[in-house]
């Protein structure tokens, strides 16, 4: 199935779930205001998702169309040996293609909600995106682990702003001027 | 094995007196309990880990344990408190300076006269001028980069070896408004290459100074390890000292090494250097204790392991309502400078008070996560957050106090076998009064600013250790005389922060290795008769 959705539908409803306003959302500062295209995988078995519904689960809620699979393939084996993590997955992925399948185009005017999740799978939504940014891997019954270093999404968030830290430099006396992502966007951020 | 001078640790102090020696052809032989590290395997380190502390992507053997902040509180030292002592060190070939922010700062002259300026803590028994050509001696090897500031900086007899690292648009932002209330940013010297230097580049600006420099830009002391190996020293690694023995003249005859298989060794030499770190080397001197000198090794004054210093240090980060671009380029480069010194040390402590150029992003992505923040409003505010932020980095000087002392447990044992180590610390309300006006100080700053603290960090780790070993004239009061040679073991000398008076407000790792510089050369001039 595939289906076309804005970042800003998206993030509408996920901060509906999130309890915070919606206020602001435009303002993405530009740097990836573009549609959205997902090629969604059917669900098949909610208990047994495959890693391609793992994919799909990660670009929905990250609101990224490219995701590194090294990454995620390590990151399916995390999730799935944990607790309750393939049914997480599994039905959290059902909830939302079911939701994009009725409002995914840019055309349609509901926005995507999280809010049919279950308090189980909007914790695990939570939980996928913090490993995904911080590039690791926390759960109270399981030994925390880095999962990646350079490839934690917190670090493309702020891309032209600050470098990979260990992996990138900014060059000898650069710092004295703003980055250029903030001059070229014509005003300090 | 055999050696005109045994040198004990291969951080800043063995490694400047190894080099010291050996380049004026005596036999040296370096002991590190630690192992050889590459510089490689440590930022592959960090990248792995997911301990966000400085020490976490370095070695931490069995052998040769550390403190470690990790995971919780340390459990390495025994804090009997009533305060905790909270720093760090590493025990690997090079030691410390690898993660080092390489703030490279003399003391000021009145730093070593402080009792008989303002009436408080001790006066050194050598003065500023004593050393000052060993501090120039350091800064030329180390390629500080600096510059002239004026704000009554110690007296120079020679400009600084290289043009000083800009500040970054963060410090210079901060500096215009704060110029407002009569305050300066001032550009910090720093042992990091400004020009390429020494056959080390140009800093490129990784912003990890601490833990690591990626490319080797920032100084370590491993640069004068090797610079003494290739003038002949001999530096064997993983090797643990563990005891030190007499001869029958009251010498240091041999120390005794342990390797992490177990195996053991002996080493002899005509010197000894004991640059341990001041903690290590206190805990060795106790533990050699034996039936003829009970409380240890250079102790008849019982004043090892008393006096131990610290810069009890906080961090306060905070947010402006405009951009300032922190966290690209060096983590150190401008601090304010007028609380140095001044009439109120006579009832409080000075204190420096750092800009804090670390990036903060795994802090404030973890803290929107927190609140349940999602693409794309997380990417923007964490965009938002990230330009806004900055820290202070303020810690004050410690007076000498006796009872402030670190010692040993003979009842219980590290993981290398060790007696534990044991610190009683407590700070003084001299240093309560000028932490409350550090404190007070940045609050003032905020509001000039238009910022606000977003979190305060007490009690962190700043590696300065200092005291313990104390330089002085009279083998009753003091461990070691001017030239860091102890009074009870004439071929014992003892290079690291331990011989410190005072504290200062500076980091101790430029005195360090001048003082090592300064009694290496005693050590030569006493070979050659």
């Amino acid at each position: 199935m595939k289906v076309r959705i804005s970042r800003r539908r998206l993030a509408l409803g996920l901060l509906a779930v999130a309890g915070g306003s919606a206020a602001g959302v435009w303002s993405f500062y530009g740097r990836d205001r573009s549609a959205v295209e997902l090629d969604l995988p059917g669900g098949g078995n909610p208990f047994a998702p495959s890693y391609e519904v793992f994919l799909a689960l990660s670009q929905i809620v990250l609101m990224r169309e490219k995701l590194d699979e090294e990454i995620a393939r390590r990151l399916f084996a995390v999730f799935s040996n944990e607790p309750w993590g393939l049914k997480h997955i599994g039905h959290a992925y059902a909830v939302l293609r079911d939701e994009l399948a009725h409002t995914g185009t840019a055309e349609r005017a509901a926005p995507i909600s999280l809010a049919r999740l279950g308090d189980g799978e909007r914790w695990f939504v939570g939980h996928l995106v913090t490993t995904w940014y911080l590039g690791v891997y926390y759960h109270e019954e399981r030994p925390t682990q880095r999962i990646t270093y350079a490839g934690a999404l917190m670090f493309d968030a702020v891309e032209g702003l600050l470098p990979v830290t260990y992996f990138e430099s900014v060059g000898y006396g650069s710092w004295v001027e703003p980055p250029a992502a903030a001059r070229e966007d014509g005003k300090p951020k | 094995m055999e050696a005109d001078v045994v040198v004990i640790g291969s951080g800043m102090a063995g490694a400047f007196a190894a080099w010291k020696l050996a380049q004026r052809g005596l036999r040296v032989l370096v002991l590190e309990a630690g192992p050889r590290i590459e510089r490689s395997q440590v930022v592959r380190g960090f990248a792995t880990t997911h301990n966000f502390d400085m020490s976490a992507g370095y070695p931490n053997p069995a052998s040769a344990p550390r403190p470690d902040w990790g995971s919780g509180p340390d459990k390495f030292i025994d804090q009997l408190g009533p305060a905790v002592a909270q720093f760090e060190y590493l025990r690997v070939v090079g030691g410390t300076t690898w993660h080092w922010s390489s703030g490279a700062e003399r003391l000021k002259p009145v730093d070593m006269r402080l009792r008989s300026t303002y009436g408080v803590g001790a006066d050194w028994p050598i003065t500023y001028d004593e050393i000052e050509l060993h501090y120039l001696e350091v800064e030329r090897e180390i390629g500080l980069a600096g510059e002239e500031r004026g704000m009554e900086d110690p007296p120079r007899s020679a400009p600084f070896p290289l043009p000083p690292i800009p500040l970054g648009y963060m410090e210079i932002e901060i500096g215009k408004r704060l110029r407002e209330i009569g305050l300066h940013v001032l550009n910090s010297p720093a042992a990091r290459n400004s020009v390429p230097f020494d056959g080390r580049p140009q800093c490129d600006g990784y912003g990890t100074c601490t833990p690591i420099c990626p490319i080797g830009a920032q100084y370590s002391a491993i640069v004068h390890v090797e610079k003494a190996e290739k003038a002949g020293a001999q530096v064997v690694a993983n090797a643990r000292v563990d005891r030190l023995e007499l001869d029958a003249g009251g010498n240091i005859s041999l120390a005794r090494f342990s390797r992490p298989d177990g195996s053991e060794d002996v080493a002899s030499g005509k010197f000894f250097v004991l640059a341990a770190n001041s903690v290590e080397s206190t805990r060795l001197l106790l533990a050699s204790a034996d039936a003829s000198r009970p409380s240890g090794l250079a102790n008849s004054s019982d004043q090892v392991g008393r006096n131990f210093m610290m810069h009890p240090a906080f961090h306060i980060g905070f947010e402006t309502p405009y951009p300032l671009y922190a966290g690209r380029g060096p983590t150190s480069r401008g601090s304010i400078g007028e609380f140095r010194d001044g009439p109120l040390r006579a009832s409080e402590s000075a204190f420096h008070l750092g800009i804090d150029n670390a990036p903060f992003l795994q802090p404030i992505a973890a803290a929107l996560l927190r609140e349940s923040k999602m693409p794309p409003e997380l990417d923007r505010e964490l965009r938002d957050a990230v330009v806004r932020q900055g820290a202070f980095l303020a810690y004050v000087e410690q007076l000498p106090d006796p009872e402030n002392r670190v010692s040993i447990d003979w009842g219980t044992r590290d993981s290398a076998g060790q007696p534990r180590i044991k610190i009683h610390y407590s700070t003084g309300e001299y240093e309560q009064r000028g932490i409350a006006r550090a404190r007070a100080a940045i609050g003032r700053i905020l509001q000039h600013l238009g910022g606000r603290a977003t979190r305060r960090l007490d009690e962190i780790s700043v590696n300065h250790m200092m005291g313990t070993l104390r330089m002085g004239r009279d083998p009753k009061t003091s461990v070691c005389d001017v030239e860091c040679r102890a009074h009870d073991h004439p071929n014992l000398f003892i290079a690291s922060g331990g011989p410190f008076l005072s504290a200062g407000t500076v980091g101790p790792t430029l005195t360090i290795a001048a003082l090592a510089v300064r009694l290496a050369e005693a050590i030569a001039k006493q070979m050659r008769g």
